[in-house]
């Protein structure tokens, strides 16, 4: 419904844009998140032993 | 707004007790202050041996939780911070329920762990597993990302979007701001470091980690 209102809109080719470079980064950005968040539980079950 | 016992202009020092709050306040941030100072006032673990586990292991995982933008307490806050506090209340308590009911889970889980074997390294290997996971997902998630100048396809998790309607945008929604998958990850940690530090499970030092791990509008007052 959302996409269909844009779609015809002056906006929608940089929405457009938009979407291509997300869908492009989306699996760099979750990679470095898992990343910090894994060698810090890492770091600390380390630490404990 | 802590208390500034300190004269203006002397130097910090770690071994006054007047000033170790706000010395760990300006070093880890008040999050982290506020956990250790909820341990201490509980009599659960001496000075010298809070201190040995917070640097130990708390710290990575607060330097972690205080990382990430504090978006989830100042969202919605308008730029001249006229109504910051009374909307900082309500989004703060949302989250620190939710995050201390994780962190209780997870040193509920750890604290059965270690009664059952007798010893903290189980508790630790888990922490270990839990933190591997995720990195290998990451060099998974790296390693596949999509290259070159073609079109990528669209991820699995954003096919939904495309298609939303008004019921499953609600659901989106609920499940990235309510569930927050990342802040998963951070409970964990500290819901392990707290089982593994053999506090008593369900008394006043659990609570007191619990309620006091995680930001208060006080603590934005600064």
């Amino acid at each position: 419904m959302i996409t269909a209102a844009v779609r015809g809109s002056r906006i929608a080719p940089a929405l457009a844009e938009t979407r291509t470079r997300l869908i492009r980064n989306q699996s760099v950005m979750i990679a470095v998140v898992l990343l910090i968040i894994g060698s810090l539980l890492t770091g600390a079950g380390i630490a404990e032993i | 707004m802590p208390q500034r016992t300190r004269p203006a202009g002397a130097p910090r020092t770690r071994s006054d007790p007047s000033n170790a709050r706000n010395f760990w306040a300006d070093i880890i941030g008040p999050q982290a202050s506020r956990c250790a100072h909820g341990v201490l006032s509980t009599g659960a673990l001496s000075t010298n041996e809070y201190r040995s586990r917070t640097d130990r292991r708390g710290l990575p995982l607060w330097c972690g939780r205080g990382a990430e933008p504090a978006a989830g307490d100042r969202r919605g806050a308008s730029p001249n911070g006229a109504d910051w506090h009374a909307q900082g209340c309500f989004v703060s308590v949302r989250t620190r329920g939710r995050l201390a009911a994780l962190v209780t889970v997870f040193a509920f889980v750890v604290d059965l762990i270690d009664s059952g074997f007798g010893s903290s390294s189980p508790a630790a290997s888990v922490q270990i597993v839990v933190g591997v996971a995720p990195m290998v997902v990451a060099i998974i998630k790296w390693r596949s990302r999509p290259r070159g100048e073609a079109e990528p396809p669209l991820p699995g998790w954003m096919r939904p979007i495309e298609s939303a309607g008004v019921g499953r945008a609600f659901g989106i929604g609920l499940l990235l701001t309510v569930g927050n998958l990342k802040e998963i990850g951070f409970a964990a940690g500290a819901g392990l470091a707290i089982g593994a530090a053999n506090v008593t499970v369900g008394g006043p030092s659990m609570l007191a980690w619990s309620s006091a791990c995680w930001p208060a509008p006080a603590s934005h007052s600064r």
